[in-house]
């Protein structure tokens, strides 16, 4: 099986899971407890909160373990406007943000808020200007994605947050930066956002964590009520091991940042250079995308048949986002970049850590192969 | 922790040897189960078998399992879902005075939206009336929400009673929190009148950071977690494959123990007179889980019991593990509720363990308490 799915979920790092066996072990305490394995899970899950506050630039208090990126993108969501609606209920976000924000924000408007989608070019791009002109005094929140999880466009997120402060200070600024954790070194002091998140299994983490940034005096109330967990921003209690097995994936990571990041780069632009040979072939992502997503499609060949067989011969890969169980929607951001016919053509390769050279040549030869078989079907039927 | 005994299950428990043995295998069933190629089947799949091993562990037939992100979240999802999508049926929901955090604080919450919320105070001894409850039920209840057992005094509630009696109210929804009760009590949701259930993997030796929400037939709920719409719509998020591995497998040999720990309440009887000669007052309700038990030495705080017995390796909790926060202890709201004292709420201490824990483990805790309460007793002068 050559795993081209990484922006759907990435296999656990061998270093991730040495490190949980302590914690499935004699350290299993729950980190509220004062006793001897209660404070080793409270040492474990603080070691990890210093070192990702480290890695992205911020206070340890400032962050909070959840249960996932969806939660993340929740307790941001709900927590900055149910803030701050009694002033403030406009939200801005983009036409190309991923399902937990998208369907967050639609839980937002039957709440009452008032809601501007903003939309984006054919690269997949949101113009700051078109942000800029969408605040009202009453904007609450303006919530853009850093790397897009289907096309891998990144988007002026650090220009956003700047030019939406000189409009107007108390306006708070979320970004969904799920997909950018694994390839970009992110400073978020410097990018200026209030709010952020995060999640562990796309770094070669465990799923079931996330992690989510509360820069402090950001208005907040949390969506998950119960005890007095992570600052009082996420009740419940720790899930330990997943947030070690998170610290230690992202520091393997990030012990390698640089050249991670470039042998991404290699092996995707190695794909894209065997693949745009094929006929019909074009390409949806920009060339200045993130690394680790090629979005491709072959003009008339249906994304779905060619999924099939590529799993078929153990090629996995996807058409876009790996929500919405089980169905083939037409991806909203390939017709939100103005790619209508391209939607069902069209099929995500994402690339991680685990990824060899050899793989993509061998993938890119069976693609090649599978798309000449389709067509020839196609022409003699 | 060979010499160490842990007297803290209903804080959490440790990963079952059988979770632990088979974590490898499970870790490399890494595909996300909503991708449509064979990684992502065959994690669906997986996920399918944890499921119906934690409607059977319910002893559950009509319905579906949601996975959560742990206990908290499944008790949210409950008590949001219901007040959210039948809020229009009416604002008045029953609980008890004695919920967990994760109940209570949503209720809070609810409370500051409008909604009216009955709390049905315990007895001197802990026990909550089924009568009491449903004495609550109004025309425009759309809610009662109870705990199966307290994570404090070991109260179980009568859950089983107050879904007969609530057969006299269709329309109201009825929600146990059984996160202490799966695998220490009975429970055969099959039988009974129980809408919604939600338990928690690390109180049995699953992982931590996984919870499950029992939904009885197609009751309608509106979801906490929004986004892809996995989990039937109930909860979106990327499942945690492993989490719901290890809680599948982890509640079965759960029920399989308790079912076969035939002389539990012996050994709380046992540990329950030790304590009362060691001057110990106990809280003691008549119904009860047999794996937790409640005591204060009167005069000597909680924590200093619970620092006394560490040194000599024996983990017992000052409350329940969310209410020990750092800014000092406020008495247990489920011990003032019952009317206790606020010094004696402060001097209570919490034993529990599960079906696993031998006699002998008992009675080595027993020296331990004993010899650390006469030397706290000297050092505190009490007699």
């Amino acid at each position: 099986m050559i795993y081209l799915d990484n922006a759907a979920t990435t296999p656990l790092l061998p270093a991730v899971r040495a490190a949980m066996a302590r914690y499935l072990d004699d350290a299993f305490g729950n980190p509220s407890s004062l006793h001897r394995p209660g404070r080793e899970a409270r040492q474990a899950v603080e070691e990890a909160r210093r070192f990702f506050a480290d890695w992205l630039g911020v206070s340890p208090r400032d962050l909070a373990f959840t249960s996932g990126g969806t939660e993340s993108n929740n307790l941001a969501l709900y927590g900055a406007y149910l803030a701050q609606r009694d002033g403030r209920n406009h939200i801005v976000t983009t036409a190309v943000e991923h399902h937990a924000v998208l369907e967050a924000v639609d839980r937002l408007r039957l709440l009452g808020a008032d809601v501007t989608v903003v939309p984006v070019d054919s690269d997949g791009r949101v113009d700051p200007d078109d942000v800029v002109r969408a605040l009202r005094p009453d904007t609450a929140l303006v919530s853009v994605m850093l790397v897009n999880n289907e096309v891998g466009t990144i988007e002026p997120v650090a220009e956003i947050a700047r030019r939406v402060r000189e409009r107007d200070p108390g306006i708070v600024v979320h970004s969904d930066m799920v997909q950018a954790l694994p390839v970009m070194r992110l400073s978020l002091a410097e990018m200026g956002v209030h709010l952020a998140s995060f999640s562990a299994h796309k770094v070669h983490g465990p799923k079931g964590v996330g992690l989510i940034y509360v820069r402090s005096g950001t208005p907040f109330v949390s969506l998950a009520a119960g005890g007095q967990q992570e600052h009082r921003l996420r009740a419940g209690t720790e899930p330990v091991a997943g947030i070690v097995g998170f610290h230690a994936a992202m520091a393997e990571l990030a012990a390698h940042f640089e050249d991670h990041v470039a042998r991404l780069a290699s092996l995707r632009d190695a794909m894209w250079e065997r693949l745009r040979s094929v006929q019909g072939a074009y390409r949806n992502s920009p060339l200045d995308s993130a690394p680790s997503i090629l979005n491709v499609g072959f003009r008339g060949l249906r994304n779905d048949r060619l999924l099939m067989r590529l799993d078929l011969e153990g090629i996995a890969a996807s058409a876009g986002a790996a929500c919405s169980a089980g169905s083939l929607e037409p991806s909203h951001v390939l017709r939100a970049m103005g790619r209508e016919a391209e939607a069902r053509e069209s099929i995500r390769l994402s690339f991680a850590w685990q990824n060899t050279m050899e793989e993509i040549e061998i993938a890119a030869a069976i693609m090649s192969k599978i798309v000449e078989s389709m067509r020839s079907r196609f022409t003699n039927s | 922790m060979a010499d160490e005994l842990y007297f803290d299950y209903a804080a959490t428990a440790p990963v079952r040897p059988e979770v632990r043995e088979r974590m490898a295998e499970w870790l490399d069933i890494y595909g996300n189960p909503s991708s449509l190629h064979r990684m992502g089947m065959r994690a669906e799949r997986a996920l399918r078998r944890a499921r119906d091993q934690v409607m059977q562990s319910l002893g559950a037939r009509d319905g579906r399992v949601v996975f959560t992100g742990g206990g908290t979240e499944a008790n949210n999802l409950a008590v949001y879902g219901v007040a959210r999508a039948y809020a229009q049926r009416g604002r008045h929901i029953v609980t008890s005075a004695i919920e967990h955090p994760a109940v209570r604080e949503a209720m809070a919450d609810l409370e500051r939206e409008g909604f009216e919320i009955s709390y049905v105070r315990p007895n001197r001894r802990g026990d909550v009336s089924a009568e009491e409850v449903l004495r609550h039920v109004r025309d425009d209840t759309i809610l009662v929400s109870v705990m199966h057992v307290n994570n404090e005094t070991g109260a179980v509630l009568p859950v089983e009673r107050i879904a007969d009696e609530l057969q006299a109210h269709p329309k109201v929804v009825f929600h146990v929190d059984g996160t202490q009760a799966l695998g220490k009590i009975p429970v055969s949701l099959a039988r009974t009148r129980i809408h919604l259930y939600a338990a928690s993997g690390h109180k049995l030796g699953a992982l931590k950071g996984v919870g499950a929400l029992y939904v009885h037939g197609s009751l309608r709920l509106k979801p906490h977690v929004v986004g892809g719409g996995q989990e039937f719509g109930l909860r979106s998020g990327t499942e945690n494959v492993l989490g719901a591995l290890s809680f599948g497998e982890a509640a079965s040999r759960a029920v399989r123990e308790m079912e076969s720990d035939v002389d539990a309440e012996q050994k709380r009887e046992r540990l329950a007179r030790a304590l009362e000669e060691l001057g110990y007052v106990l809280v003691n309700p008549d119904h009860h889980s047999p794996y937790i038990l409640c005591a204060a030495l009167p005069g000597a705080r909680g924590e200093i019991l619970v620092h006394a017995f560490e040194e000599k390796g024996l983990y017992v909790s000052a409350g329940s593990a969310c209410s020990s926060g750092k800014h000092g202890r406020e008495p247990s709201h489920v011990l003032t509720a019952m009317g206790v004292k606020p010094e004696l709420a402060l001097a209570a201490i919490r034993f529990s363990w599960h079906p696993g824990t031998r006699m002998s483990e008992i009675e080595h805790a027993i020296e331990v308490v004993r010899e650390r309460t006469a030397w706290v007793k000297q050092a505190l002068g009490i007699r």
